[in-house]
């Protein structure tokens, strides 16, 4: 499956100048300048944040997880080696954090829902551009937010933030068999939420 | 494997299901992409919970858009 590109040329060539100060800015924190950091920091915090509410469903645990993770990646900037976008590296970390701190004192069961010879609901032939609609993504968002947070984390490390498997299963400290398997019983369960949706859609 | 048509039939959904993510990530090795595409011409059922299955991840990766009103997405990151 191919993801539609996000980005018109001009916002391209705006994204690519984004990452070349984002490379001189690292290569100033890695010479020890805090406010070459501080701005790092600045530009990334609040999208940062925005992802981690996703996964904690939570403003003060995302808040500290991006805290958490400002902290560590200041602390770890030396190490940074640029193989991936700062960006990358510093969700990764901010992923873990969230995790982290969400799994304290919880433990959940994975159960894969296995309605095998239940008729499966047609969502019908709608036009792409329903499954673009504002409203169809809110669907989406508030179905995510249902989901148990071993789901979640999984389901947004993948497919919202873009890591790739190994990537996602690092940030959250799992295998990536057990990433996948997450991630699949992530993604129908919330497919499972959308039935609801299309109920109208419905050809039983 | 089961012999009797009709359990046979749920052990081959079940098994193509539990696949179905791996088949929209390309990640099935083609002995199972195979098996995969061979069930999911013949079985309704299974092919529309692929489609569903197809339309939320796409769903999940437009939330990554900037300027959708419910996106979380970096305009650093593609």
């Amino acid at each position: 499956m191919s993801v539609p590109s996000t980005h018109s040329s001009a916002e391209g060539t705006l994204v690519a100048e984004a990452e070349s100060d984002d490379e001189r800015l690292v290569a100033r924190a890695q010479d020890g300048d805090r406010d070459a950091f501080n701005e790092l920091a600045e530009r990334h915090s609040s999208m940062l944040r925005r992802l981690l509410f996703r996964i904690t469903k939570d403003c003060e645990a995302a808040w500290d997880a991006v805290q958490e993770a400002l902290l560590s990646s200041w602390r770890n900037i030396g190490r940074f080696e640029g193989r991936s976008k700062f960006s990358t590296w510093l969700t990764r970390i901010g992923i873990n954090e969230a995790y982290r701190g969400m799994r304290k004192g919880q433990m959940e069961l994975l159960e894969l829902d296995d309605s095998v010879g239940e008729r499966v609901p047609d969502w019908g032939n709608r036009p792409d551009d329903v499954f673009e609609s504002r409203e169809f993504l809110a669907a989406v968002s508030a179905g995510l937010d249902e989901l148990s947070s071993d789901y979640r984390a999984a389901v947004v490390a993948r497919d919202v933030d873009g890591l790739s498997t190994r990537e996602a299963a690092e940030a959250l400290g799992i295998g990536e068999r057990a990433l996948k398997s997450r991630l699949h019983r992530g993604r129908m369960a919330l497919r499972a939420e959308l039935d609801g949706y299309f109920e109208e859609g419905y050809a039983g | 494997m089961s012999l009797n048509p009709m359990t046979r039939r749920r052990e081959r959904c079940s098994e193509t299901r539990e696949r179905l993510s791996d088949h929209l990530d390309g990640q099935l090795d083609p002995d199972q992409r195979e098996a995969a595409e061979r069930h999911l011409r013949w079985c309704s059922n299974c092919a529309r919970m692929l489609q569903n299955l197809s339309r939320t991840v796409g769903g999940l990766h437009r939330l990554r858009r900037p300027d959708s009103s419910e996106g979380t997405a970096d305009p650093d990151r593609s």
